[in-house]
């Protein structure tokens, strides 16, 4: 925005601008319109005065626009007397826009960015140190476990080894990070020991399918989708997140259902999230009303790690 | 922990399973086959013997993305991929089966088969009847597909068809000659009268969605300011345009060239190539595909096309450096489209035909292959 303005204060003559704002992106009609006053305050800060008339001595027009890499801000400006536009471009990161929301008396989902990699991933786990000063990122793909710790801008590769098996991991393979049971569960593989002491964990063969298969929830009408019950409540019934329907192909949703007893009908509260693409793992977060999502980003093609956190909007 | 929550889990499973339960495959399933059917007849599988045509040597790099594990930053395949040969009938058909130690798991699918050199009518027939699973569609043909109920998939536009003026030939080297077809040709009506909308018009080397930028390239025909350029010149302008001899689409737009030119006063006459460009071509159409969605990567194949087919135009680019922002891409695209070596008409889409039992299939980004080690089969073989 800086720079923007900068470049357009930098050879424009006139102290009057007429500014114009386009927005081509994927920016809602909010951020946009943040961005047209913080762009206005820059240039007023710079000395010009902002005239709403296109009579003023140069116009100027901010076009918010994306690309494959980020979002293309492009500032245009023509003096009145100028032959010639000129044109400014600045790329700027595209950030996280799975959002929240929530009505009253229902389930309100907020999720949180925690990790991205161009590999599969098929769980995680966020261990954090007692005086919450530090965290640290387990990663679980098809025969691969990572630690990575958290420091101020980004997270550090620290410890990992690979699981051994004799046929390749399945395409569809499944696999969870259990913190509190001190496993990592693959097909037909379970690595035990302390998670947050990695080099004492040892892997062997397992049999038992029904660890990886049977912790789905099934919620009627979302009988193949992902699942999970939380473990909170909100006014006294059940909570359970369920993504979408569609195939793994498509952009998907996470919505929350409330639940009177575990005999009864499960009703949908509250406002779904939305993802980028599909969710392809949905976990309990331990004893928090939180869960852990998988998600295949289909824009960017990263593997996705989010906390969905619910609560209870009254 | 888990134990007790897997229990819960699977009576609640029970419990919740109501009347309205709808069922909806989202898992994948393994088993049956996959039959595909392309265009292109493809006689060897041996990267060393070159493709008889463009055709070929594109449907040549699908088949190794499938056989193979990767591509090596030189181009060439390494590695047992996701499907292995099982039977092989050069220029007819090919039939593979799938790889139980791929390194990325097997694929879901136990075998493809896919038939070779089916005319683009055909295989939009044999969609229509279920008698095959894949079939790629021309873009022109997309929109007659979908009416047919045939499924289609439509890639993000990544394939650009361009006017590219030959180096060297006398009748285009005056750039206003170049700038005066450039600016006659009306790009919308190729668009949608001959592709019948599927596809974009293009100003710029890059795609909007790619580089964000290509709002800022004018597709729009200005014939006014075309018509004073070419009157400048005497004698009048006259150019022969030359054009894939076996592709329809590049048939029709050099077709619509000719009268748009000639409402500019220049006149073109179309020439179709059968085999290498003849000589006396002063500017033919060419189709540019990207091979990244990344706009830096895609601007540098393209100007590597420019240099190995000894074009001018790519001075422009010859600072960009690796990590190029937005704003030097942008000028580097300026700066060959202002020269009018190389003027972009529309951005095509890959459009496929897909039959309603395949499932998980997405559309690939540019320079990935077709992602069939991923699709999965729904419901009983036909």
């Amino acid at each position: 925005m800086q720079s923007l303005a900068a470049r357009v204060a930098a050879s424009t003559a006139h102290a009057t601008l007429a500014f114009d704002l386009k927005n081509m992106s994927s920016l809602s009609v909010v951020d946009a319109s943040s961005i047209r006053d913080a762009m206005q305050a820059e240039l007023i800060h710079r000395g010009f005065r902002i005239a709403s008339t296109p009579s003023a001595g140069t116009e100027v027009r901010l076009t918010l626009s994306g690309g494959a890499d980020s979002y293309v801000w492009v500032a245009e400006w023509r003096g009145r007397d100028e032959p010639q536009t000129h044109t400014a471009i600045v790329a700027v990161p595209k950030a996280s826009d799975a959002g929240a929301n929530g009505t009253k008396n229902s389930v309100r989902l907020e999720s949180k960015l925690m990790w991205q990699q161009p590999d599969r991933l098929l769980d995680f786990a966020v261990l954090t140190s007692p005086d919450n000063s530090a965290s640290t990122i387990v990663t679980l793909g098809p025969g691969r476990v990572r630690w990575y710790s958290s420091g101020a801008f980004q997270s550090e590769f620290s410890h990992g080894f690979d699981v051994g098996r004799k046929t390749p991991w399945p395409r569809d393979a499944r696999g969870i990070i259990d913190v509190e049971g001190k496993k990592v569960l693959l097909p037909e593989m379970e690595c035990q020991g302390d998670i947050e002491n990695p080099t004492q964990m040892k892997c062997i063969p397992s049999k038992d399918a029904a660890q990886l298969d049977g912790l789905r929830i099934r919620v009627s009408g979302h009988n193949d989708s992902e699942s999970a019950l939380l473990g909170d409540r909100c006014d006294g019934r059940f909570v359970i997140l369920a993504s979408g329907n569609g195939d793994w192909t498509q952009p998907d949703t996470i919505q929350g259902y409330a639940l009177t007893d575990l005999e009864g009908q499960a009703t949908v509260s509250g406002s779904p999230i939305e993802f980028d693409g599909p969710v392809l793992a949905l976990y309990r977060e331990g004893k928090q009303s939180a869960a852990r999502a998988v998600v295949h980003n289909l824009k960017t093609g990263n593997y996705e790690a989010y906390i969905v956190t619910a609560t209870c909007s009254r | 922990m888990l134990r007790r929550l897997a229990a819960v889990s699977l009576a609640l499973g029970l419990a919740l399973a109501g009347a309205t339960r709808v069922e909806t495959a989202r898992r994948p399933r393994y088993g049956g086959t996959l039959r595909v059917e392309i265009g292109a007849t493809v006689s060897s599988l041996d990267p060393a013997i070159a493709a008889a045509n463009s055709e070929e040597a594109a449907a040549k790099v699908q088949l190794a993305t499938l056989i193979y594990d990767h591509r090596n930053p030189d181009k060439t395949f390494a590695g047992p991929g996701a499907f292995r040969i099982s039977a092989w009938e050069p220029g007819k058909s090919v039939t593979l089966a799938a790889n139980d130690d791929c390194r990325g798991g097997r694929p879901f699918v136990d075998s493809i088969e896919m038939r070779m050199g089916r005319s683009a009518r055909d295989r939009l027939l044999d969609l229509e009847l279920n008698k095959t699973d894949f079939a790629e569609i021309s873009p022109e043909q997309a929109r007659r597909a979908g009416e047919r109920s045939v499924r289609i998939s439509t890639s993000q536009p990544d394939e650009l068809l361009a006017l590219v003026f030959v180096t060297g030939r006398h009748a285009a080297e005056d750039v206003r000659v170049r700038e005066a077809m450039a600016r006659a040709i009306d790009r919308a009506a190729i668009v949608n009268f001959i592709l019948q909308k599927t596809g974009d018009p293009a100003g710029g080397l890059l795609p909007q969605w790619s580089s964000g930028t290509a709002f800022l390239f004018s597709a729009a025909p200005d014939i006014l300011r075309a018509k004073e350029l070419s009157s400048q010149i005497t004698p009048s302008p006259r150019l022969v345009l030359g054009y894939d001899f076996g592709d329809p689409l590049e048939r029709s737009v050099a077709e619509r060239i000719v009268v748009n030119a000639r409402e500019a006063g220049i006149t073109v006459t179309s020439d179709p190539i059968q085999r290498s460009a003849p000589l006396h071509l002063d500017a033919v159409l060419e189709r540019w595909r990207m091979e990244s969605q990344h706009p830096r990567e895609s601007l540098a194949n393209f100007i590597d096309v420019l240099r190995t087919e000894s074009i001018d135009g790519g001075e422009a680019c010859e600072a960009l450096p690796a990590a190029a922002t937005p704003e030097q891409i942008y000028g580097c695209e300026r700066g060959v489209v202002n020269g009018y070596r190389v003027v972009p008409l529309v951005w095509l889409p890959q459009v496929y035909g897909l039959s309603a039992r395949v499932r998980d299939w997405k559309a690939p980004a540019p320079g990935e292959g077709w992602p069939l080690a991923d699709v999965w089969l729904d419901g009983e073989a036909p």
